[in-house]
């Protein structure tokens, strides 16, 4: 029998099959497939001195059916051996191991050493943190859940590091799991003993999936603006005082305790609804959907932050889903996405109002009340600025008033005073001294309404002073923020009391118009009333100046009697 | 959002009341009052987000109860 040419048309011998000492030689240059062919024959051995190997003459059969095809010159005492009935059975057969060696060597000769494959991850999540990751390569037509083919393939641990290594220092990071599609260099090994085919993993291009990954969140965005809804949530006002807030994170994580801090700093007393969620893995996407359900319809949540750590970089592909999109993007409450991470950006950051991390979210939050409370401040600043300039004005008008009365108050008393001297010369010599008495009367009337005038301008202005110190004092306040709560008060009441001391005093000037017009003598005395003076004419006023056994004149409007006084006593 | 709605009051109130202090529509016997009724605006705001400290709270607990709202509403 003559050995068959090489299956791939190669003319050239591989290697040759003689017998030699009664033994069959294989000899052949090093070639691993051919090895693990010739390790398969029972009582095989290595001659390392003559780098051949050697097999009982009993399997000469079995050398034979496992050569046959690879190219080898086999010699004709070796193809004798074989006929010379050294067979166990007339029939050409194959063991199992044979068949799978067979395979493995087809396998070996018809595939590239390694070539790229796509297909999506499966049965990996659950495996992925053994030492061997073994799991399945999936190709799905679309929308279908049930594979239409599927391969075996492990990841040793030995390029464990390396490909998980590149996936991680990828442009954007993602994470090896399930439903995701890979592009894996492999290549095809069977096992001997199971007979399994298995797909090796050598190394990854992190650029599909990336890729793939891309164009899947482009498809939601378009999918979003089809919708009209990708700009909604962007759209929502900040609220102008957003003191409570509902946090999407995980609890105690960095992102947790930046955010946290952050707020802190501002002494603002924020209250935060905290809903711990995932932020990586699997949940992550239900975690943020139940958060944003939950805080989308609470009437005690402003505004909501979702944060994730402190940069480092993981995949971010969990949230990159359409019902993550559409939850977000027609969410009542205005979001801020402060995912964390670097290059690229998720569906999260394109459709809510983006903060590179969870301490700038916290910033821009405190900023917002900030900024109220100094609007209104400056507002308030404003306020006082313009009441103090009012009090200054009112302040001159009310000099200007006060002068206006003195002078009218004294012309008045002018008048007066002229009228009364008009009636001394026409009035009889005994009623000189009370004309005289009068006018002092007047001039003191006219002394103290002066003074009064004075005093009242002097306590007008106080008050006015007053309001003005307090309005100081109470914008100081505010902008101290120091608390001050009676200051108005008691300004207020300055300010009626002032108001109350011009009515009476205006009423004063009133009586005092009267009294003065009453001081005529002869109206006095012609109702009845009396005037006592001594001999020398002065006008006793009180009894206190009246002494026993003494003589005094009593007039009268038309005459006067002289009476010597007995007794006296004071009035109850 | 109750307490959102005070803030927005307040700050158009604190307006109005700038607005008629400067259109001098104001006596000066009102003057104070309206300066008191403004810095107590200012002040309850300022009360309210200065002076209570920041409170956090877990709301995990209450996802349940809300989850079957929501499918409720589904």
């Amino acid at each position: 029998m003559k050995p068959n040419i090489d299956l791939f048309g190669a003319e050239k011998r591989v290697g040759r099959i003689y017998l030699e000492n009664g033994g069959i030689v294989v000899a052949f240059r090093y070639d691993p497939q051919l090895i693990t062919l010739v390790r398969s024959i029972p009582g095989r051995r290595w001659i390392n001195e003559e780098k051949v190997w050697t097999v009982p003459s009993e399997q000469a059969s079995y050398v034979i059916n496992t050569f046959e095809g690879q190219g080898f010159a086999i010699s004709e005492e070796v193809l004798k051996l074989k006929s010379d009935g050294h067979l166990l059975t007339k029939k050409k057969h194959l063991t199992v191991s044979q068949l799978n060696y067979k395979i493995k060597s087809i396998l070996g000769r018809e595939l590239p050493q390694s070539f790229w494959i796509v297909g999506e991850l499966s049965g990996f999540d659950r495996n992925k943190h053994k030492a061997h990751i073994f799991f399945e390569l999936v190709e799905k037509k679309e929308g279908a859940d049930r594979p239409e083919s599927q391969a075996t393939a492990v990841i040793w641990q030995g390029t464990k590091d390396n490909i998980f290594g590149k996936v991680k220092n990828a442009s954007t990071p993602f994470e090896l799991k399930d439903g995701i599609q890979c592009m894996f260099k492999v290549s095809v090994d069977l096992y001997v003993q199971s007979g399994k085919i298995s797909l090796v993993v050598r190394d990854i291009d992190p650029i599909y999936t990336l890729g793939l990954m891309a164009k899947r969140r482009e498809e939601i965005l378009d999918e979003l603006k089809k919708k009209g809804v990708i700009h909604k949530n962007k759209e929502i006002e900040f609220p102008l005082v957003p003191l409570n807030i509902g946090l999407i994170t995980s609890y105690q994580s960095d992102a947790y305790h930046d955010f946290i801090d952050g707020l802190k700093k501002s002494n603002y007393g924020f209250k935060v609804l905290l809903f711990d969620s995932h932020m990586q893995g699997k949940n992550m996407e239900k975690d943020i959907l139940d958060g944003l359900t939950l805080f989308g319809d609470r009437d005690d949540v402003d505004l909501i932050v979702v944060a994730r750590g402190g940069g480092s970089k993981v995949d971010l592909s969990w949230v990159d889903t359409m019902q993550i999109a559409l939850k977000a993007a027609n969410c009542k409450k205005k979001i801020i996405s402060a995912i964390g991470h670097y290059q690229d950006r998720c569906i999260l950051d394109e459709i809510t109002h983006f903060e590179k991390t969870p301490t700038a979210a916290a910033d821009s939050i405190s900023n917002k009340v900030a900024e109220f409370l100094e609007y209104n401040t400056y507002n308030i600043e404003k306020i006082f600025d313009v009441a103090i300039g009012l009090i200054e004005k009112e302040s001159i008008r009310l000099s200007e008033t006060s002068i206006g009365i003195k002078r009218v108050v004294n012309t008045d008393i002018a008048r007066e005073n002229e009228k009364l001297s008009g009636k001394l010369t026409s009035l009889d010599i005994l009623n000189r001294n009370l004309l005289k008495s009068a006018g002092e009367t007047l001039k003191t009337k006219r002394d103290k309404l002066n003074l009064n005038t004075v005093h009242f301008i002097r306590l007008k202005s106080a008050s006015l002073e007053n309001i003005k110190t307090r309005i100081t004092i109470e914008k100081l306040d505010v902008l101290v923020a120091g608390k001050r709560a009676s200051v108005i008060e008691v300004e207020k009441r300055l300010i009626k009391r002032s108001n109350r001391f011009l009515e009476s005093e205006g009423k004063r000037l009133n009586s005092l118009e009267k009294q003065v017009k009453n001081l005529d003598p002869i109206n006095v005395l012609k109702k009845g009333y009396a005037r006592v003076t001594d001999r020398e004419g002065r006008i006793v006023g009180s009894v206190k100046d009246v002494a026993i056994g003494s003589e005094y004149f009593t007039n009268f409007h038309d005459g006067y009697f002289i009476s010597k006084v007995k007794e006296k006593g004071e009035s109850k | 959002m109750s307490d959102e709605i005070k803030y927005s009051d307040a700050m158009k109130r604190i307006e109005e009341i700038l607005n008629e202090i400067e259109g001098e529509k104001v006596d000066i016997d009102d003057l104070s009052v309206c300066v008191k009724e403004a810095v107590g605006l200012i002040k309850s705001c300022k009360k309210k987000i200065e002076e209570t400290s920041m409170e956090v709270k877990n709301v995990v607990e209450e996802l349940e109860k809300s989850e079957s709202e929501s499918e409720q509403k589904q």
